[in-house]
């Protein structure tokens, strides 16, 4: 699999990731905090199609360079809501599978930080938006709101192999092992 | 895997699992090894033993190193920014002024580890234990030390905002 990395300093930290089968050259986005510069001179270098962006969840900086991404590459967008910053979006159920050349990856259900929160599992690697965090949870506003985050957090990511590496909204990436163990909120 | 280094490329990019031209492998023993200034950046390096390697100048930018034996290791001016350092073993490395912005280094073991000028800006030392650490002019702006054992820390002239919270302070100096 192909995999790059791009932090969005100036938006809130935000990370944006693309991920491509190496066999086809579909790609697709995890979030889209901006079209930063460097992601379409990544898809040029590589020769890499964008097939499709997989939202996690609709906060501004997530999705902030949505619009100016869909009007150049006209992707498919995935997210837990049709319709995300006004660009209509194919809305994703949980255990949903979602085939991006020879890849397969399964959408997961992860509410709590927001209604609509989604992640996104590839075999190897999640993708946990704001919902879990290198050694934190997704800020929420109620108890029964954090109940429910850690709930699917136990139930969609802590069910998959220790091995697994988690990619995540913002700050690093980390491991299910390390959440599971180590996470303030968890171990 | 491999690390598109151009100053325009991704942060971090994985090509091809561990294809590496040392040939480093997770949970590969490389103790006492001198892998000064090496280039490891987006490697995964998971449970390898580096303890007393020298390290120092090394690029582990990114670098999958969870559940690590880094104990004793030189990280001297390393840099490991976005570095996955989650339960790794650190005590009494050399990490003075290394690069840690934004690594994650939950639930590390750093008991007695130098820090001295290293920058912490928006990392996740949260539940790790550095007891005696030394941090002095240490950058932590905006790092998570959530319920971290700093017992006895050495945080003179350590300098921004982090979030201490339900962290164990006591004893130490600032």
């Amino acid at each position: 699999m192909i995999f790059a990395h791009f932090l969005i300093p100036e938006v809130n930290e935000a990370n944006v990731f693309c991920v491509a089968c190496p066999e086809t050259r579909r790609a697709m986005l995890i979030d889209a905090a901006a079209l930063d510069p460097r992601i379409p001179e990544f898809l040029q270098a590589h020769d890499l199609a964008l097939e499709a962006v997989f939202i996690t969840h609709t906060h501004y900086d997530h999705v902030g360079g949505l619009a100016e991404i869909v009007a150049k590459y006209a992707p498919t967008v995935y997210a837990g809501v049709a319709e995300v910053d006004g660009v209509a979006a194919h809305r994703v159920k949980h255990d949903e599978r979602i085939a991006l050349g020879t890849l397969e990856a399964r959408a997961v259900a992860l509410p709590g930080h927001t209604p609509e929160g989604m992640g996104l599992v590839f075999p190897g690697m999640a993708f946990t938006g704001d919902a879990l965090f290198a050694g934190s949870i997704g800020g929420t506003t109620s108890s029964s709101q954090k109940t429910t985050e850690m709930d699917a957090i136990r139930n969609h990511l802590f069910t998959l192999p220790d091995e697994y590496l988690i990619h995540t909204g913002h700050g690093p990436s980390s491991t299910i092992a390390v959440e599971k163990t180590y996470n303030p909120f968890f171990g | 895997m491999n690390f598109d280094t151009t100053d325009n490329g991704p942060d971090i990019q994985y090509a091809k699992d561990n294809a590496n031209t040392l040939g480093l492998q997770p949970g590969g023993a490389y103790a006492g090894r001198d892998l000064s200034g090496a280039d490891l950046a987006g490697l995964r390096l998971s449970k390898a033993d580096f303890s007393n390697a020298n390290l120092k100048g090394a690029n582990l930018c990114g670098t999958v190193l969870d559940e690590a034996n880094l104990e004793g290791a030189v990280l001297e001016q390393a840099n490991l920014e976005l570095a996955v350092l989650g339960g790794a073993k650190l005590r009494n490395a050399n990490c003075r002024q290394a690069n840690l912005k934004r690594a994650n280094l939950v639930g590390v073991r750093a008991e007695g580890a130098d820090f001295s000028g290293a920058d912490f800006y928006y990392s996740r030392p949260g539940n790790g234990i550095f007891e005696n650490a030394v941090f002095e002019g240490a950058v932590v702006e905006r790092a998570i030390f959530r319920r971290a054992n700093l017992r006895n820390a050495d945080m003179r002239n350590a300098v921004g905002t982090a979030n201490f919270e339900n962290a164990d302070m006591e004893g130490v100096r600032r």
